[in-house]
């Protein structure tokens, strides 16, 4: 997919290698950073700094890794980064994967709540972490199990197990919260 | 097919699509079951929802144009200095060590001062050197000097000592440019 970017590389036409990277992984870097940011203006800047680090890195790429690996995990790890800034005192260490796997989704999903809007945002913040930034990238990604693996740097299973805890367990807080699922 | 089988396949339905055959077995188990029923109902609405509002966000247009203008900046940032640049840069750094080693602790006066008694030194000890020398070699069984050339002998060892004196700085001199050079 990417031969013609490594051809400019292996013949150290870096500029050349370097623009058609952007045009092609500028909007999926963007969409990344929106879905970890979860913030369009900071995703925008993040971008900028991502493809900054990049272009800088360029020389340094010897093919090791897909270079599409390779840019998300730069990508990734800027997010991270910024995130971590931004909440120095709060740890991101991620909750308990097996906690949560151990905690089987309890459905009630009521009557009523048929037909109901749902109000994504609120139900999404109350979600944890790795769980949103999975769902959000599934929805913004166009639902492709392999653009999310990729871009977290996770197996597609993970993707899919992470995905559907995520759906269930919208539906525990929409039936949790009245106030979320309100009837038509 | 069990409950939880048929939660999987309703959200797998939604997010891939099922084969014709998965799904003719699911529609089988939701027709039987309220509970599976409800469960496909909310996950039709939440999907639904998330569509809606998970949109992928619009791509700002100059973005692409403001990495570059960056990446040029940065370009213009790490570019190596020209020849003539770094030259300019050597004259100057030698220029400002030039200038404070005339500034030194005791001025550039004093040291021109301490330039002219040291040479002025240097020829008379040369001229005292050269003096008691030649008389000696007058002594020596050499072909005598015409006597037209006797009278002008007594300031032969003066006029020696201001041609060392003068080549000494003329190879001070050279060794100044030469320090040039090398910079």
């Amino acid at each position: 997919m990417d031969d013609d970017i490594r051809q400019h590389l292996d013949a150290r036409q870096y500029r050349e290698a370097f623009e058609l990277l952007l045009e092609r992984y500028q909007a999926k870097v963007f969409r990344l950073a929106c879905g970890l940011l979860r913030n369009e203006s900071a995703a925008e800047d993040m971008t900028q700094d991502v493809f900054l680090r990049i272009w800088k890195a360029l020389p340094g790429y010897h093919g090791g890794a897909s270079l599409s690996t390779w840019i998300y995990t730069i990508a990734r790890n800027a997010c991270f980064t910024e995130l971590k800034r931004r909440r120095p005192t709060l740890s991101l260490d991620e909750p308990d994967l097996g906690e949560i796997l151990e905690k089987e989704p309890e459905l009630h999903v009521t009557p009523e709540s048929e037909g109901a809007e749902m109000d994504v945002e609120i139900m999404l913040a109350e979600l944890p972490e790795k769980y949103r930034r999975v769902i959000t990238l599934f929805y913004l990604e166009q639902k492709s199990y392999e653009e999310v693996g990729a871009m977290l740097g996770i197996p597609m299973g993970t993707v899919k197990t992470f995905l559907h805890r995520a759906k269930k367990e919208l539906l525990k807080i929409g039936a949790r919260s009245e106030k979320v699922l309100q009837p038509v | 097919m069990n409950c939880h089988e048929c939660e999987e396949l309703i959200l797998e339905t939604l997010e891939t699509g099922l084969t014709a055959h998965r799904q003719a077995e699911l529609q089988g188990h939701v027709a039987a079951c309220p509970t599976c029923r409800q469960f496909q109902q909310a996950q039709l609405r939440l999907d639904t929802a998330l569509v809606k509002s998970l949109r992928p966000p619009s791509l700002p247009h100059d973005l692409s144009a403001r990495i570059l203008h960056r990446v040029d900046q940065e370009l213009a940032r790490t570019a190596s200095p020209s020849v003539e640049a770094r030259k300019q840069a050597a004259e100057a750094e030698f220029q400002a060590r030039m200038t404070e080693l005339k500034k030194g602790p005791f001025g550039s006066r004093v040291l021109r001062m301490l330039d002219v008694i040291g040479l002025g030194a240097a020829g008379l000890l040369a001229g005292l050197l050269l003096n008691s020398l030649l008389p000696r070699l007058a002594s020596l069984p050499l072909p005598s000097v015409p006597t037209v050339w006797q009278g002008s002998m007594t300031y032969a060892p003066w006029v020696a000592a201001a041609l060392i004196v003068a080549a000494g700085m003329a190879l001070g001199r050279r060794r100044d440019l030469l320090a040039r050079i090398r910079i």
